[in-house]
């Protein structure tokens, strides 16, 4: 009897069992089929390019494109919503100039008056987006811009040449919220700008200034209404955004997604593409990694993932079939942060020895997938920077003949620090908020001062928050520390690190000699590109030969743009900051 | 009972009081102003001047001194007025009004599983002593209580994508306009939240049924004739169902700390969520409503299960 009873309640519990695994089953299998992942890959994850015309966007119609779209024309396919990928989500202030996280997911919503050409490889490509031509004047500080005549507003209102002025004054008013535009002020003050007509305007720059289109084009610095911006309606609230760009946005929510849906009036003929997209909130890196492999989001919404260089090779290879991924050089970079401020960080020769017994060949292994630029000061391989090869033999990045640190270096550093007086065994504390690969990278480095400098380093992981606020107060000796910039110009990298009122100099406390900072004046307004460049290699030697200044750089890290190889007619930007509007990708096979 | 149940809630008022001032006092404690991290943005490259930075402080109102913070927040609380998000600018209320259903079916959905499944391994681990059931039972059990909930969460979703190529869907859909996608988005998420509960429920059903059977009114009920069904059901199971509400009751409160782990790895937009993010960003309103939401849940279902013991055993009595 006791058997037969428990043959029932076990077989009772194996049934139970059963339905709860088959739940499970039907909830995973009874879903909506996994999106198509095996499109058909093309070699190139372009297909077949559009002919670029001279200002890089369509000929100006006199009327806006009609509101429903037709299927295709000679260069896409039109419909479809694009799920996107975000790390984290934004706060919810949404006014087109403040705080530099949201641009990313408002770029759809406003135009700028250039943009980078979104539909050329080359990457430095800057063509008009509200302006249709622009001119600089032989006095080299004055520029004037045609706007397009047919553009528009959301509300169907025209985009005025004073729409541009507001916009230009709003991007440097120093009494509002500006942590990203103010980039610009030491090029254009409030007033520089005026109209000449209703779609001509003329701004000026306070001196010559060649990084003031590149900056200008980037997508931080959008152009709103003037009536709009000046009117009642609550400018940082997600669902009263109205610019002149391809998208309008529609839901939010919070923690979740934020949607937006193509402008049906758009002033660019034909365009967008796309109906719109939902940009998802996905914290968990193997949630994200997931999601990509799963097809259920198909880009990242910019060049901005919380993966690896090394983990984004790793889901490239894996996916090689489905995704495409762009690695964008030069654009961040990952170091050592110095708090100049203290003892013995405030010598000079400590810096040194410092930045000689970084292993940056060991890094680039390890965290940039063996194929991460160079730690030079400047980004190797532009303009200029120097090239690896030449830099290759230079102290503190060359490599002894078997590879692995350079014994001279080492020996060179050792002296450095004896003579500065800082003991074998000298304890340094290396702080790492615990965001992006911070922590890893200072194990790393830890490892290699105990290895090369018999110092007892430890690491300190310390919540983002924390880590900020301790960079504020300079409570910290030295810290692993990345930085994205807005373009990939001298003088966002330089001003952000190396001069007074940049970031990094706030928090590392460093103070750049006078002939430094005369040689970033000179740059910033040298005009040809070859003496700007002469300048520039002056600066880096500097930083190379004499002092390191606040930053150990240890490798350029790529920023990852992961594309589902259903999206067509997507570039690889020059930096995270641009190409963000996605007016012309589409779907192929349909999103 | 009715004096029992009163006193108990009259407890509550110094608990919650005590709760109040350690996560005010622990917020101001950790580094990091909410005005500066709005700021600098999440990555810390935003710059300001330090008139921006005082004004925010005054609106936000962190530039008081800590005593007439904490007052008027109680104050707030009492009124009802959970105040306005650091952060997000939004009341709070509405914030928990959305998010907090959402972790409670969560948690609901995890207890539920666990039940399903413990309750009936512990008793077949228990009639089935020392055989290859129980030790199987066994093994799942203690792998179970010994891998953290968010380990267990990330072998779901790696075990989703590798073997089914399918994750639940994205975007959150409210269990009473879409249940189907509900149920999709819901059911992983609490099969991980709820796999340590049904380990250690497993464990303890198991333990609790061998006791019982050792008893003398088993053997009567056996003696009577019985059905060995009925016996295990009505008499040994019910008797050794004390213990089993006991962990299950202070579980609820470890399950709702369990969601902050697991609602970020399967995006659910519930209250653990909304609490890590709000703890990134310093967002002092909002972590100090939510941990005493979570307070108060976990003191009344703490009572809850207080009161359900004299229900389940007659002979308990509160007077």
């Amino acid at each position: 009897m006791l058997n037969r009873a428990l043959n029932r309640l076990t077989g009772r519990i194996l049934v139970a069992m059963a339905m709860i695994i088959a739940l499970t089953a039907l909830v995973a299998c009874g879903a909506t089929a996994p999106t198509e992942s095996g499109a058909p890959a093309s070699d190139s994850p372009v297909p077949a390019q559009p002919a670029a015309s001279t200002s890089g966007d369509p000929a100006p119609t006199a009327v806006p494109a009609a509101a429903e779209s037709p299927q295709t024309d000679d260069r896409g396919i039109y419909g479809g919503i694009v799920p996107m990928h975000d790390y984290a989500f934004p706060n919810l202030i949404w006014h087109p100039h403040e705080f530099s996280n949201q641009t990313k997911n408002m770029s759809g919503i406003y135009n700028g008056l250039l943009e980078y050409d979104a539909e050329t490889d080359d990457p430095y490509d800057i063509v008009g987006d509200l302006a249709e031509s622009w001119e600089l004047q032989p006095d080299g500080v004055t520029y004037v811009f045609h706007l397009h005549q047919n553009a528009a507003w959301h509300n169907g209102n025209p985009v005025t040449a004073e729409d541009v002025v507001y916009s230009m004054d709003s991007l440097v008013n120093s009494e509002a919220n500006r942590p990203q535009t103010l980039i610009i002020a030491p090029y254009y003050s409030q007033g520089n700008a005026r109209a000449i007509d209703d779609h001509t305007v003329e701004i000026k720059t306070n001196n010559p200034a060649p990084d003031f289109v590149p900056m200008l084009a980037s997508d931080a610095f959008k152009m709103m209404s003037k009536a709009w911006g000046e009117s009642d309606v609550d400018t940082s609230k997600w669902e009263n955004g109205m610019g002149s760009g391809p998208f309008m946005p529609t839901t939010l929510e919070k923690d979740v997604s934020l949607s937006l849906e193509r402008n049906p009036n758009y002033w660019k003929e034909g365009l967008p593409y796309i109906d719109g997209s939902i940009h998802y909130y996905i914290a968990d890196k193997g949630t994200a990694i997931g999601s990509y492999r799963t097809g259920q989001v198909l880009m990242t919404t910019w060049p901005v993932t919380n993966l690896s260089n090394t983990e984004i090779l790793e889901l490239q290879e894996s996916e090689a079939d489905t995704l495409d991924v762009y690695l964008i050089p030069n654009t961040s970079l990952l170091g050592t942060l110095i708090n100049t401020t203290i003892e013995p960080f405030n010598d000079v020769r400590v810096r040194r020895a410092m930045h000689l017994a970084v292993d940056r060949a060991e890094f680039r292994e390890i965290f940039g997938g063996g194929i991460a630029p160079m730690g030079t000061p400047f980004p190797p391989e532009t303009w200029f920077g120097r090239g690896e090869e030449e830099a290759s033999q230079i102290p503190g990045f060359r490599l002894g003949p078997e590879g692995g640190k350079h014994a001279g270096d080492i020996e060179e550093a050792r002296r450095l620090l004896a003579e500065a007086g800082v003991p074998e065994g000298f304890k340094v504390n290396i702080m790492a908020r615990t965001a992006v690969e911070y922590v890893d990278l200072a194990q790393l480095l830890a490892d290699q001062y105990r290895r090369y400098l018999g110092w007892d380093a430890t690491v300190q992981p310390i919540d983002s928050a924390t880590g900020i606020t301790r960079y504020k107060e300079q409570d910290y000796q030295i810290a692993a520390q990345g930085t994205a910039l807005l373009v990939g110009e001298p003088d966002p990298i330089i001003g952000k690190i190396f001069m007074p009122g940049g970031l990094w100099i706030q928090w590392s406390g460093w103070d750049a000699p006078q002939k430094f900072k005369d040689w970033f004046a000179a740059q910033s307004q040298e005009l040809d590109r070859t003496k700007r460049a002469e300048i520039l290699r002056e600066m880096e030697d500097f930083i190379l030969n004499e002092d390191p200044g606040p930053l150990l750089v240890y490798y350029w890290s790529f920023r990852d743009q992961v594309v589902n190889k259903k999206i067509q007619n997507y570039h690889m930007p020059a930096s995270i900051w641009v190409q963000l509007k996605h007016e012309r990708i589409w779907c192929d096979p349909e999103c | 009972m009715n004096t029992y149940v009163l006193k108990r809630f009259m407890l509550f008022v110094p608990t919650l009081l005590l709760v109040t001032l350690m996560v005010f006092a622990l917020m101001r404690l950790v580094p990091g102003d909410p005005a500066e991290l709005l700021l600098m943005g999440f990555e810390g490259d935003g710059q300001y001047s330090q008139q921006q930075l005082d004004e925010l402080r005054a609106k936000l109102g962190t530039d008081r001194p800590l005593a007439i913070q904490y007052l008027s927040w109680i104050w707030g609380m009492l009124r009802g007025d959970f105040g306005v998000s650091m952060y997000f600018d939004t009341p709070i209320s509405e914030d928990l009004g959305a998010k907090l259903p959402i972790t409670l079916e969560l948690a609901a959905l995890a207890l539920l599983l666990a039940f399903v499944v413990a309750m009936p391994l512990g008793v077949l681990s228990a009639v089935r002593q020392d055989t290859i059931a129980d030790y199987a039972s066994r093994i799942i059990a203690i792998a179970g209580v010994a891998m953290p909930t968010f380990w267990i969460g990330i072998l779901v979703v790696y075990f989703l994508v590798t073997w089914f190529d399918w994750l639940p869907p994205l975007g959150y859909a409210d269990l009473w306009n879409d249940p189907w996608k509900n149920l999709q988005q819901m059911v992983f998420p609490a099969v991980a939240l709820g796999f340590y509960n049904m380990a250690l429920i497993a464990r303890v059903t198991r333990s609790s049924m061998l006791e019982v059977f050792r008893e003398d009114y088993i053997r009567t009920a056996r003696s009577k004739g019985l059905r060995e069904g009925a016996v295990i059901i009505r008499h040994a199971l019910k008797n050794a169902f004390l213990p089993i509400l006991t962990i299950s009751g202070w579980q609820v409160g470890r399950l709702i700390a369990g969601t902050v782990v697991i609602e970020t790895i399967f995006l659910v937009p519930g209250m653990g969520r909304l609490l890590v993010d709000s703890i990134l960003h310093r967002d002092y309103t909002m972590i100090q409503s939510i941990v005493m939401v979570i307070a108060f849940m976990v003191l009344a279902l703490n009572l809850v299960v207080d009161l359900l013991y004299a229900w389940l055993d007659p002979r308990i009595r509160y007077e």
